[in-house]
């Protein structure tokens, strides 16, 4: 059994763990790159699969529902430990 | 024969030696067998052991099996747990796929056993290979057979580590991010990984589907320039393979670098550690000593691919792990839960944080509003590897480091001033590990000294697509020249 007080520790580490990732993510500023709007995209490096969805109407979900979305996970999917399940801020 | 000296031969020899009934092909199963019972305590390379089965599929052979081509006939194997085994769990180092046993098998795993190769078990790494430490395995942590402190890197650990201890001959593994270069590294082996679409991803767990690519690792190159051969080729069931007309790698070796250019990416030399640096110019002399012509290069940016890597990796993982819900994919709850949505966080608990964290925050580049990040990165991927590709016109091979560390402590990644310091040598990463990897070329790493701490270091080499056969030359060159080959732990001796 782990005990309270290393269990907030790992999950304090979690939370930082896991707002690194979403700055890294949002932070990469590739969208930038306007020289690059003539080329074809490469799908994959052998370049043998390319016709995947570059002409398929699609819609994803937005930024903002997929952030709500992931609220509603780290309630409940957001633990690693068994024992902590009513884990309050 | 004493099985210390059975260490040191390569495959080629072990056959000779049966050939003239020195050795069995008995003799050889148990070499590996002995080591497992011995060490395997200390160094937990692999998750699942198959020597039951190994020493039942032995009795089959026959001491005249080898016809002069079938160089894996008898040979022992370990299978990195993510490549699917028929009736043999795999688990890709996740509780997720615990029970899972797979129906069928992987090509490349299959494409071995034809062969005559003999699987001793599944190998260790990290859970859906996240990771660089095989610290992030659910079931165990692998210990590098040179120090049994530190790690084997990642996240083909658990392969890595069976082929420097000696529990196994031969390795199939699996590359993202450096998961064959790196560890192969670390543990003083050579590792390989060919071009992208050279060997079939059928029956890989998939986790980054156009960047993984199956691999082998071994003591020397010849081992593994056998090992790539026999994995090679189109195969029906994996769209992206093409026919890979140039086999016969091991035949082919030669050991004259004559008239052949080598380019070193200058800019990565200068950001890692001064030990390291030294080791490689070392290395690089050999290679001028064999008749190669070694030139300093520049890179377009050393943070750019890393960047490219780390969107096109989280969306190609999203999306991969999607399908672990417990009804389609992965473990299934027993509980008699009360709605759908108890019966899908009960399976989801069964990702380790670390994957856990990826899901929630990898399908922010896939948003209508991130697909612009996405698309745009596509595009960097063609104009980099166009970049690349004329190196290559110029150049056989490219040369830059395989790891930034030699020496790394089991639990040091988990310390916040480990973060730090990646946080500086990850761009460094991402150019040493990246351009094979982002854009398909084959890569290989080999020892090329070692650390005052008594550890190996190797070097990261990649080629043009489809000219394996330039790469394990080079290495082969060196391997002959400097006698680093098939190197033991003196801790297992």
């Amino acid at each position: 059994m782990i005990d309270n007080q290393k269990a907030t520790k790992i999950r304090h580490q979690e939370e930082q763990d896991f707002l690194y990732d979403v700055k890294r993510i949002t932070s990469s500023g590739l969208e930038k790159n306007a020289d690059v709007k003539k080329i074809k995209p490469l799908y994959h490096a052998s370049d043998l699969v390319c016709k995947l969805r570059e002409d398929e109407i699609t819609k994803p979900l937005t930024s903002e529902e997929i952030f709500q979305n992931a609220k509603l996970k780290t309630k409940d999917y957001f633990v690693s430990i068994n024992p902590i399940t009513n884990y309050e801020k | 024969m004493k099985n210390n000296d059975l260490f040191r031969k390569t495959i080629p020899e072990l056959q000779n030696l049966v050939k003239e009934r020195k050795v069995s092909y008995e003799e050889i199963l148990q070499e590996n067998i002995k080591v497992i019972s011995t060490q395997e305590e200390k160094v937990n390379a692999y998750i699942t052991l198959t020597t039951k089965k190994a020493i039942e599929e032995r009795k089959k052979l026959s001491p005249d099996g080898f016809n002069g081509h079938n160089y894996l006939y008898g040979i022992p194997l370990s299978v990195k747990d993510t490549f699917t085994t028929k009736g043999i769990t795999t688990t890709a180092g996740s509780k997720m796929l615990e029970d899972f046993i797979p129906p069928y098998n992987a090509t490349s795993y299959q494409r071995l056993i034809d062969e005559g190769a003999v699987m001793l078990g599944k190998t260790n790494m990290d859970e859906f290979a996240h990771g660089f430490t095989t610290e992030y395995s659910a079931f165990k942590i692998t210990h590098n057979p040179w120090n049994l402190n530190n790690v084997p890197g990642g996240s083909s650990g658990g392969s890595a580590a069976s082929i420097a201890a000696g529990e196994a001959r031969l390795s199939l593994a699996s590359e993202n991010f450096g998961s064959i270069i790196q560890p192969s590294s670390i543990c003083g082996i050579v590792g390989m990984k060919p071009t992208y679409g050279a060997a079939s991803r059928y029956g890989i767990i998939a986790m980054a589907s156009s960047l993984e690519c199956p691999g082998i690792m071994g003591k020397c190159v010849e081992d593994v320039a056998i090992g790539i051969d026999a994995i090679i080729g189109l195969d029906p069931l994996d769209a992206t393979t093409f026919s890979y007309s140039a086999k016969n790698f091991f035949p082919g070796l030669s050991t004259s670098l004559k008239g052949k250019k080598i380019a070193v990416i200058r800019p990565i030399m200068e950001n890692l550690d001064k030990e390291m640096v030294k080791t490689i110019e070392n290395a690089l002399k050999t290679l001028v000593k064999a008749g190669a012509e070694v030139n300093d290069i520049n890179w377009y940016d050393l943070g750019l691919d890393s960047k490219i890597y780390d969107v096109l990796y989280r969306s190609e993982v999203a999306s991969n792990l999607a399908r672990y819900d417990g009804i389609r994919y992965g473990y299934r709850s027993l509980a008699k839960e009360e709605s759908l949505n108890d019966y899908y966080l009960s399976t989801r608990d069964k990702f380790g944080p670390h994957v856990k964290r990826q899901i929630i925050t990898d399908p922010i580049l896939l948003s209508s509003d991130g697909d612009d990040v996405y698309r745009t990165v596509l595009k960097l991927r063609r104009r980099n590897q166009q970049y690349i590709d004329l190196l290559f016109k110029k150049y056989s091979a490219i040369i830059s480091a395989a790891s930034t560390f030699t020496d790394l402590k089991i639990g040091e990644v988990a310390k916040p001033e480990w973060r730090e310091k990646n946080r500086r040598l990850g761009k460094i990463n991402g150019a040493m590990m990246c351009p094979s990897v982002l854009y398909g070329y084959p890569a290989i790493s080999f020892p090329i000294g070692f650390s005052k701490s008594n550890m190996p270091i190797g070097v990261n080499v990649f080629g043009f697509r489809c000219q394996e056969q330039e790469l394990l030359n080079l290495a082969y060159s060196f391997q002959e020249e400097s006698d680093l080959k098939c190197l033991r732990p003196e801790l297992l001796s």
